[in-house]
């Protein structure tokens, strides 16, 4: 949509709502009309042919199976639609901009200050593969996965979309993962330095997570690493390599021109902005599928119980085992940790939370570690700097930094979100 | 340039989002990785679960061998997949990689016999319980539930 002055903008909020609405009756009409009488033709070997050879196992299923599936994930469909319309209404209804939301002009030092950390982190992975977190980045496991049989690996979309350019689907060799990391080590070096650009983040972003696919390609995945992977992609598509480099510190340090750390862009936004509403469905995901799974029977203790010594005998953390053994305080435990994941997008939506709610999911994502062994370092290092902006802020206003408030203030008001 | 840019970002923001909820709301798992759903410890277990760890064991024809402790890395297996094979051999079902009667067990064979010479291979098993106040006893007894020859 153009603006007055020929910019392009994103809809309103309301006309978010309207958008939305017209997709879910599209989505019913598609969904309860035209796809379930696809589906029977299909069956009967007479309409799309990808259909009926996406029901391979036809010969031992009824189309009714088929068909109840259908209706469960179009049921999911009409419901994601409608809650989210509820959410463009309440958006719409508090008058907050979707276009100023995403396209603010942010501050470019503090997306920069995003990469050394994500940049970072991942590079120390690469470095110590050991450190809990990320079994793709050991090449002693991706070479235990070499050695498995052809039947065992099936490459996720992800990783057949990286390799591409060496054949899709190929499988690729050890020679080939040790250069991939050799790769991702050199780019992620020169990415925490600031030279080579954008090509340099995104090459680590390339490798690390070509590395960790490779790895969730035999069966088995898990979700430490997705996040700050996709948050490595943005920052590479942003212009986070425009501050705090080498080359403008020694600049700045010549004499010979300033850094650009106190500017501001319209595109410094959006990286951050992106990875906080991925938190915010992520966990809301983790807190609504534990009620829709169990319901109210997850928060018995003997819930958390089971999990804590599963997980601590298999993993020897004896801190789990005792957690399992006292009872007392674990549904307690449960609904904080409910609680938390289905309201942290309130974090997203008021700033003046998010310090709260990034103190707390750092407290519960360590809690998970010490009592289940289950790491998740990369969410506890991207909560930080997910909510840069909004942490700076706050501690700005704190009381032993009261001189600068009044300036803050100001700040608050200009760069409030929406 | 600058509206193109921005027509670009907001489309890669919306694609990214679909794609986070769209996993969520479809259950995809890995499909889309590095997009997941997040549905990991969402049962409810009750007073009366049990769990059980087991532990895959290669032995030799010498009599006093108790053999060695087999892992996942050994087969060339993902962790928690290498526990399903061992829960599904344990109870003589056969298993996706090996789809006959009792494949899983004769997965795991095929596995040791790459080893060296071993001639039996043993799953051993510790069965723990949840009572109402939690874990009943962290040392519960090591039974072997089955052995069977390599070959």
């Amino acid at each position: 949509m153009r603006g007055g002055d020929g910019a392009f903008r994103l809809p309103s909020a309301k006309a978010t709502c309207t958008l939305l609405g017209a997709g879910l009756l599209l989505w019913i009409a598609f969904a309860y009309g035209v796809f379930p009488w696809l589906l029977e033709r299909s069956y009967r070997g007479e309409g799309l042919s990808i259909l009926t050879a996406a029901m391979g196992n036809r010969d031992q299923t009824s189309v009714d199976r088929y068909l109840d599936r259908w209706a469960e994930l179009a049921d999911a469909g009409v419901f994601t639609l409608i809650g989210a319309i509820v959410f463009a209404a309440i958006w719409a209804r508090r008058g907050l901009n979707l276009d100023r939301h995403w396209f603010t002009p942010g501050r470019l030092s503090d997306l920069a200050l995003a990469r050394i950390a994500c940049v970072g982190f991942q590079l120390f992975l690469l470095v110590f593969p050991s450190f809990p977190g990320c079994s793709g980045c050991s090449l002693d496991y991706q070479l235990a996965l070499t050695g498995a049989e052809a039947s065992e690996y099936g490459p996720l979309l992800s990783l057949k979309a990286l390799l591409a350019p060496f054949g899709w689907g190929t499988r690729p060799d050890m020679a080939f993962l040790e250069t991939i990391k050799i790769i991702g080590i050199a780019s992620g070096t020169l990415a925490l330095l600031g030279l080579l650009g954008r090509w340099s983040v995104l090459g680590l972003a390339w490798a690390a997570t070509t590395l960790v696919a490779h790895s969730y390609s035999y069966g088995e995945y898990h979700h430490a690493e997705g996040l700050l992977l996709i948050t490595l992609w943005a920052l590479g598509l942003s212009p986070s390599h425009r501050a705090r480099t080498l080359l403008g510190w020694l600049r700045a340090r010549g004499g010979r021109g300033e850094t650009l750390g106190g500017a501001t862009d319209a595109f410094a936004t959006w990286p951050l902005r992106l990875t906080q509403w991925l938190f915010a469905a992520s966990y809301f995901d983790a807190g609504a599928s534990k009620l829709l799974t169990s319901g109210v029977a997850w928060f018995q203790p003997t819930t958390l119980a089971y999990y804590f010594a599963r997980d601590g005998i298999e993993r020897g953390f004896p801190v789990g085992v005792w957690l399992s053994e006292h009872t007392a305080l674990l549904s307690l435990a449960a609904i904080a940790a409910v609680g938390l994941e289905l309201a942290f997008f309130l974090a997203v939506l008021m700033p003046r939370l998010a310090p709260a709610f990034v103190v707390a999911m750092t407290g519960l994502h360590a809690s998970i570690y010490v009592a289940q062994a289950a790491p998740f370092p990369q969410h506890i290092v991207l909560l930080w700097v997910a909510f840069l902006p909004a942490l700076r802020r706050y501690g700005a206003t704190l009381p032993w930094r009261g001189t600068e408030r009044s300036t803050i203030e100001r700040t608050l008001a200009a760069e409030a979100p929406g | 340039m600058r509206n193109v840019r921005k027509i670009a970002v907001s489309g890669g923001i919306t694609i990214a989002i679909a794609l986070q909820i769209g996993t969520q709301v479809f259950e995809t798992d890995a499909t889309f990785w590095p997009f997941t759903p997040y549905h990991m410890y969402s049962d409810a277990f009750g007073p009366g679960s049990t769990f059980a760890m087991y532990e895959l064991r290669a032995v030799t024809a010498t009599p006093e061998d108790s053999g060695r402790v087999v892992t996942n890395l050994d087969a060339s297996i993902p962790r928690y997949r290498f526990e399903r094979i061992l829960a599904a051999a344990a109870d003589g079902q056969e298993h996706i990689l090996n789809p006959e009667p009792d494949g899983a067990a004769r997965l795991l064979a095929a596995n040791v016999a790459e080893l060296g010479p071993y001639e039996t291979v043993e799953l051993w098993e510790r069965r723990y319980e949840i009572g109402p106040k939690g874990l009943v006893t962290r040392d519960a007894p090591r039974t072997l539930v089955r052995a069977w020859p390599v070959q």
